[in-house]
């Protein structure tokens, strides 16, 4: 079972790389604040990426675990059919 | 052939058949209120998180007055998804003290720490403080503005605790005004001392908690049969990580955790400086109360009165009679309905 878990994670997160729509295309442009760095007077600005990048990000994370949510699930599913088998009474 | 050898010689040196034997016969209770359960491994996963991406931010941050707040700015611009590890960081947090309170508050309704499993509440209650102080010591290091003026408000409070008020300020400080010293400390504090206790503490509680099992609730009826620990209830488990991850890494991608202005000692402090939301209630309940009560101070009476309550909460499993003999005591019912409304009234009205 858990074999057949990481072969879909593995197999699924390769298929979503290979849509080639990847953070790397995606040019970071964002600034979201910037910051007077006090009495240096040195100005520092934080960025962080843009908003498409992010997204991007999001399904390359996000992705792999709603797979390992979804055969979780039906594991548990799975599961349950034999619980009033194998479990003790209360 | 090697997954073979590898079990028998770890079998061969290892008690891996009372482990086994163990978990399988454990079960978790199965009732309306079982979704209850999830919380406390909950709050492990997120603490798991904490001490992972904390040691990455520490590869990059400098304690130092100089260095923390650059430092920070270039874990986010320059360090390769630093931001997002600073952002999963921060999120984290806010997310495991929110689990921790309602793992707390669902232990208390369902009187769960009635005997025997007194030990497991006063170590939840002591890893609430430690927590607590992770949050109140992180605040600072990044160095800005908000996180100063916040951190001054709060390193002001133990002061008027009788006798050893300003010694604690002095300890916390490390000296009389908020500087180096002070990050210097909030920083050994919070990777070191906080975790080494962090661990021990989340150690004990989670042996006892396997040593006591899931703790029936009074009054609540059975749904079915019990749930087998292993493997249904660790997949369930599984699954509840999974969709907190989920959530995790969605806020912290689509909102990451910003940083004020660089922190500066003369500037005047910023409108608005308010600490974390898990201190709100203390902070409001000290601006409402009045400099002087009679003949006593507004700071000593609230600390005073927080220090009783934390103890009679600390001791509750002793206190409340009627959950030894399987009893719902309305009176501690509702006297903890009223301080959770409290703060939860005070926190929401100091954001309105």
């Amino acid at each position: 079972m858990y074999a057949k878990m990481i072969f879909t994670i593995f197999v699924g997160t390769s298929l979503l790389f290979s849509l080639d729509t990847g953070p790397n295309t995606v040019v970071c442009d964002l600034v979201v604040m910037q910051v007077q760095a006090g009495q240096n007077n040195i100005e520092t600005k934080i960025e962080f990426p843009s908003f498409e990048y992010r997204i991007n990000l999001l399904l390359y994370f996000v992705f792999p675990v709603l797979i390992l949510l979804i055969l979780l699930i039906l594991k548990i599913r799975q599961l349950d059919l034999h619980l009033d088998d194998d479990s003790r009474t209360n | 052939m090697i997954q073979k050898y590898f079990k028998n010689w770890c079998g061969e040196r290892l008690p891996l058949d009372t482990i086994r034997n163990h978990f399988k016969n454990k079960f978790v209770p199965r009732h309306r209120h079982t979704i209850w359960y999830y919380l406390g491994g909950l709050t492990v996963f997120f603490f798991v998180i904490q001490l992972l991406t904390g040691v990455l931010l520490m590869i990059y941050y400098k304690p130092t007055m100089e260095g923390a707040h650059q430092s920070v700015v270039y874990i986010i611009n320059e360090v390769p998804f630093g931001w997002l590890i600073r952002s999963i960081h921060s999120w984290a947090a806010n997310l495991m003290i929110a689990t921790l309170l309602l793992h707390l508050m669902s232990v208390f309704y369902l009187q769960a720490y009635r005997p025997p499993r007194e030990l497991m509440w006063m170590s939840g209650f002591i890893l609430l403080f430690l927590i607590l102080g992770f949050g109140f010591t992180g605040y600072l290091l990044p160095w800005d503005d908000i996180a100063f003026y916040a951190t001054q408000i709060g390193t002001e409070v133990p002061k008027s605790i009788p006798l050893v008020g300003p010694t604690l300020v002095a300890l916390l400080r490390g000296g009389e005004d908020i500087g180096e010293a002070t990050i210097t400390r909030m920083y050994t504090l919070h990777v070191f001392v906080l975790p080494i206790a962090t661990l021990l503490f989340v150690g004990i509680h989670l042996f006892l908690s396997q040593y006591y099992g899931a703790s029936k609730p009074i009054t609540t009826r059975p749904k079915g049969k019990d749930i087998p620990f292993y493997p249904n209830f660790v997949l369930r488990d599984l699954r509840t990580w999974c969709i907190a991850l989920i959530l995790l890494i969605g806020v912290a991608i689509l909102m990451p955790w910003g940083l004020g202005e660089e922190a500066d000692i003369l500037r005047p402090a910023p409108e608005g400086v308010k600490p974390e939301w898990y201190f709100i209630p203390m902070y409001q309940t000290l601006n409402i109360l009045p400099a002087r009560i009679l003949i006593f101070d507004g700071e000593t009476i609230l600390n005073s009165v927080l220090m009783i309550g934390g103890f009679v909460v600390f001791l509750l499993p002793f206190l409340d009679r009627k959950a030894k003999q399987r009893e719902r005591n309305k009176f501690i019912l509702t006297a903890g309905t009223l301080v959770i409304l409290y703060c939860i009234v005070i926190t929401v009205s100091a954001y309105i």
